[in-house]
């Protein structure tokens, strides 16, 4: 009589116990490899606090089929070679996919070695045209090559009288002069008059009034073209110190970071081509809304990151991409490394479409296309909003 | 090309500045100070300081001059009062290392981005017109400063007893010690002077461009160490028409379609004087003789 019960104790004894390991799988981790110190640093600060809402979000959800998401950032320095290590780096310490890294020289860098090292990785930030290879690389965020026509389009139609127009570059960074190059193509594509030789400097030039001099004294009828945001900064406020009141139209290279909350006065009239603000997307606002606020509660507590949320949010969605992929896939933490990255580089190539905070199309090649708008800059508050 | 040239004047002037700083501690006291360019960086922060304080745009310029002045001082006692005879090269790696201090610590305070500074728009909006350009209040205002600044220099070194002081150092260090001058003082003054102006510089160039500009010192004011090379080491007046020239042709080059090339002027420039002439253009040695004319 009492062996019975006394079998029944001691199952319902071990039930708790064995239901604590069932719940210990092990956790998940996504490697980020992000600019954490130097000039660009802010970037990075940004990038990271947009993951860590992201892995809480995931978490929150269940985690991936029971293990939880960790997060590991490595600071990539904003050097090629540095970006190649932290990779290798986070393959070794069993990343199941990298996030990053950013830039267009570290991820044109990486985006080969992928393939080689066979550990699946997504840029957020990188907009030089060609450079993500398939089958370990994807890139939610659209190329300048798609994006850049769109927002030509979209400038003409809201100028119609533009007739000529001037280009500038930042010709010592292949993607500025890459993109200033298809600004002046698609110029002539729309049989418009390109005036002058192509007004360049360099990152290394500190004061733009004498390329501000130039454009002026070409008297265009808007000035299109591409810099990196620090050179971006000085030649708005030359421009405006020159009192060149044209509209302007660049790639988006400067969506992020600090231009849009640093450049007053001197931002109106510059338009770039964006799908999303720190208030506002195609998809779900109120979702976007809500996720964008935790973020920049997260940022605005960093000194110097800004509260600019409006592209790091591909970071998310890309995240969730990752997650939504290995949940689908049946992976979880305790399935072999090599086996979870096959299957997280299966997703990439299966990968058509995804809507997370932002609206996505994948092209064949791995990089994302995504409906542009016209950006520019309200000035009060010093974020971008939708141009009308 | 009017207009390029009076803005190039405006941007050497600022050059001249900065190279006249370098030409002092050079020429003084034979002394290369990295540290210099970051100390110039550090005027902008300065200025930005000021303006976020509500004080007014006139107060950014004595206070550069002072903080800065007094980080010269910092570093004179850090990176060479105890580096003595012929380790310049010791010397001159501590104040590469003291500039980067300035900078990592700046980048510290402020992040990564460069902070705007608040200017009213009657200073960099409204102006005169000159030679059919439009010239700011601000940029008339680099120009008077510059000016009266270079001036007060000369001044100062050739009429003033501290001037004469400095002079003796510079001739020899032993012979002004035996003369009674303090050359310990002298060399602290020299350093005080010489980042003292290099801090305008940086405010000036900081009203000028809108922002604080973390990046400034390594590139704005290592073309001062050029500009310094072309006009004669330990030459102020060299210093001057180096830096006035190098503005100009970085103009013209984007005049000329070569914007792209800009950086390249002020480094070809110096290379091509120095082969015609080692010394510098107005360069007859490293010591500021020519200061008593």
């Amino acid at each position: 009589m009492l062996r019975p019960m006394a079998l029944a104790a001691f199952i319902a004894a071990c039930l708790p116990i064995s239901a604590a390991l069932a719940q210990e799988k092990p956790p998940i981790k996504f490697g980020n490899i992000a600019i954490m110190s130097g000039p660009a640093a802010s970037s990075g600060n940004m990038e990271k606090s947009v993951l860590d809402v992201a892995v809480e979000d995931i978490n929150a959800a269940g985690g991936i089929n029971g293990s939880k998401v960790i997060e590991q950032t490595e600071d990539a320095q904003l050097d090629p070679g540095q970006a190649v290590l932290m990779y290798r780096k986070l393959a070794a310490e069993n990343a199941v996919g990298v996030i990053g890294p950013v830039t267009g020289t570290q991820w044109q860098t990486v985006a080969p070695i992928a393939q080689q090292v066979k550990v699946p990785a997504a840029t957020v930030n990188a907009v030089a045209s060609g450079i993500t290879v398939r089958p370990w690389t994807i890139r939610l965020e659209p190329p300048d090559d798609v994006i850049i026509p769109q927002a030509v389009e979209l400038f003409l139609k809201k100028f119609p009288a533009v007739k000529k127009v001037a280009i500038f570059a930042d010709s010592g960074e292949s993607s500025t002069l890459n993109a200033a190059n298809l600004f002046k193509s698609l110029a002539k594509k729309n049989n418009l008059e390109v005036v002058g030789e192509t007004v360049g400097f360099t990152g290394k030039t500190m004061d733009l009034s004498p390329a501000a001099i130039e454009i002026k004294r070409l008297d265009p009828d808007a000035l299109w073209g591409s810099a990196l945001p620090p050179q971006q900064l000085l030649l708005a406020k030359a421009l405006a110190a020159q009192g060149f009141d044209k509209p302007k139209l660049a790639n988006n290279i400067f969506w992020p970071g600090n231009f849009v909350s640093t450049v007053g006065e001197a931002g109106k009239g510059w338009y770039i081509p964006g799908f999303s603000t720190n208030d506002k997307v195609f998809g779900d606002n109120a979702r976007y809304q809500g996720v964008s606020k935790r973020i920049i509660e997260r940022v605005s507590k960093i000194p110097g990151t800004g509260t600019n949320i409006s592209q790091a949010t591909i970071a998310y969605d890309t995240a969730m991409v990752y997650a939504d992929i290995l949940r689908k896939a049946g992976v979880d933490g305790n399935t072999p490394i090599a086996q979870a990255r096959e299957k997280l580089k299966d997703g990439f190539l299966a990968l058509k479409e995804y809507s997370g905070l932002n609206i996505y199309k994948i092209m064949p090649d791995g990089d994302g296309d995504v409906k542009q708008v016209l950006l520019i800059v309200d000035v009060p508050s010093g974020q971008w909003k939708f141009a009308e | 090309m009017i207009q390029q040239i009076l803005n190039g004047l405006i941007i050497g002037s600022m050059y001249a500045l900065v190279a006249i700083g370098f030409t002092l501690v050079l020429g003084v006291l034979d002394r290369l100070n990295f540290a210099h360019t970051e100390i110039f960086m550090l005027g902008g922060f300065v200025g930005l300081v000021v303006i976020q304080a509500g004080g007014p745009l006139w107060l950014t310029l004595p206070v550069a001059f002072g903080v800065c002045g007094g980080m010269g001082l910092v570093v004179e006692l850090v990176c060479f009062r105890r580096i003595e005879g012929d380790a310049r090269i010791t010397a001159a790696l501590s104040s590469v290392a003291a500039g980067l201090i300035i900078d990592d610590l700046l980048q510290k305070v402020y992040g990564t981005d460069p902070p705007s500074l608040p200017l009213p728009g009657y200073i960099t909006d409204a102006g005169v017109r000159f030679l059919d350009t439009h010239l700011t209040y601000l940029d008339l205002l680099i120009v008077g400063v510059t000016l009266a600044l270079m001036l007060a220099l000369q001044l100062f070194v050739a009429r003033s007893r501290t001037g004469r002081a400095i002079r003796a150092v510079a001739d020899s260090h032993v012979a002004a010690s035996l003369l009674g001058i303090n050359v310990r003082r002298v060399t602290q003054q020299v350093f005080f002077l010489s980042a003292a102006l290099a801090g305008v510089a940086g405010v000036l160039y900081a009203l000028r461009t809108d922002i604080a500009n973390l990046q400034a010192g390594l590139t704005f004011g290592l073309k001062a160490l050029a500009v310094m090379a072309i006009g004669g080491m330990g030459d102020v007046r060299g210093a001057v028409i180096g830096g006035l020239a190098v503005g100009v042709l970085e103009g013209l080059a984007f005049y000329w379609g070569l914007g792209g090339y800009s950086d390249l002027v002020v480094w070809i420039a110096m290379i091509l004087v120095l082969l015609v002439r080692p010394a510098g253009l107005f360069g007859g040695g490293v010591h500021v003789r020519e200061l008593r004319a």
